[in-house]
């Protein structure tokens, strides 16, 4: 690891326990403090959801165990989680068990991810979830 | 009888025989090697593969009456093949100096002289060499990143990268390394304007919704 590399993960660590620390603390819906926390700018913009918004209240859900109250906020996220980390998993053990990222990679999964977030985004708007 | 290994559309299969590889509807893209090659050659360049390939694509355009004249060529060209193994070498120097100069280290490195018994050692020795689909690795996808972007920053220009990551990967599936790494770029693009767009528009939020509040 050179030393740029070693900077540059010590600073994306610190900017993700900030926000861990910030998200888990404070909680974005509440009305006094909603005001401190930056809103969408599709969402000002268009007035319609985009498919990461609600993503703040849904991460101070989260980090404080409530599942439910994520899912309420932004599916989407509770799904992008784990498969953030299925994708790094894959990509770290690509050498010894390649199957795994192969099937993840293949072009049908990936245009599979963007109809999904699509679909999602269409889905919200037309329902209000 | 000679053994064929191929890489078509980023897969490598082998060894097969002649009639083997006639059952792949393979293309003009497919790569080929086989004992006595320093180096993956593409398809058109190996004589009898390439009658092959004319053949089949002949046989797919005339009636299916005249496909029995077109078969008994394909048989009689194996032929001499068989016979000496150098022959094909020379007019397949010819051909990639003409159309692949991208593969010019394998002309200029002495091809290895193979023996008959070392048809066992191939798919290891395709695998050292400047294999045209092998060795390339396929352009990084952006993916993840893409996802991140999506949920968390910007949603739009993060779709975009996936899209982008689809591409990328569709691209180096079909051989197209040109094509794969422009759209890498412009996925990794998408991310950069993701990202931006979210930390520009982060405080210019923050401070409406506080000027607003204090209206």
């Amino acid at each position: 690891m050179s030393t740029k590399r070693i900077v540059l993960t010590a600073l994306a660590a610190f900017v993700v326990l900030l926000g861990v620390v910030v998200y888990f603390t404070f909680d974005p819906s509440n009305p006094s403090l909603s005001k401190y926390f930056p809103k969408c700018p599709f969402y000002s913009l268009t007035g319609l959801k985009c498919p990461g918004c609600g993503t703040q209240r849904a991460l101070h859900e989260i980090l404080n165990g409530n599942i439910a109250g994520a899912l309420h906020y932004n599916a989407l996220l509770l799904v992008a989680v784990p498969l953030i980390g299925l994708y790094w998993l894959a990509d770290a053990i690509k050498k010894r068990h390649p199957a795994l990222d192969n099937v993840l990679n293949h072009p049908a999964a990936i245009i599979t991810i963007v109809v999904v977030v699509i679909a999602w985004c269409i889905a919200r708007n037309l329902w209000g979830f | 009888m000679r053994q064929y290994w191929i890489n078509f559309k980023g897969n490598q299969e082998g060894p097969m025989s002649l009639e083997q590889l006639a059952q792949k509807g393979l293309d003009e893209t497919a790569y080929v090697w086989h004992s006595g090659l320093a180096d993956w050659v593409k398809i058109t360049t190996v004589p009898e593969l390439n009658d092959m390939l004319n053949n089949s694509a002949k046989a797919a355009q005339e009636s299916p009456a005249e496909l029995p004249e077109q078969e008994p060529e394909a048989v009689t060209e194996e032929v001499p093949e068989l016979e000496t193994e150098e022959v094909p070498e020379l007019p397949q120097e010819e051909a990639i100096a003409d159309e692949v100069p991208s593969l010019d280290n394998v002309i200029e490195s002495p091809a290895p002289n193979y023996g008959g018994q070392q048809q066992y050692a191939m798919p290891v020795a395709p695998q050292q060499g400047p294999a045209p689909q092998e060795a390339p690795k396929c352009p990084p996808t952006n993916l993840v990143w893409s996802i991140i972007a999506t949920v968390l920053c910007c949603s739009i220009p993060g779709i975009v990268g996936i899209v982008f990551a689809f591409l990328t990967k569709k691209y180096y599936r079909e051989g197209n390394l040109e094509k794969a790494q422009r759209m890498s770029d412009y996925g990794a693009w998408s991310v950069i304007i993701s990202i931006m767009l979210g930390i520009i528009s982060m405080p210019l939020s923050c401070a409406m919704n506080i000027f607003k509040v204090a209206m």
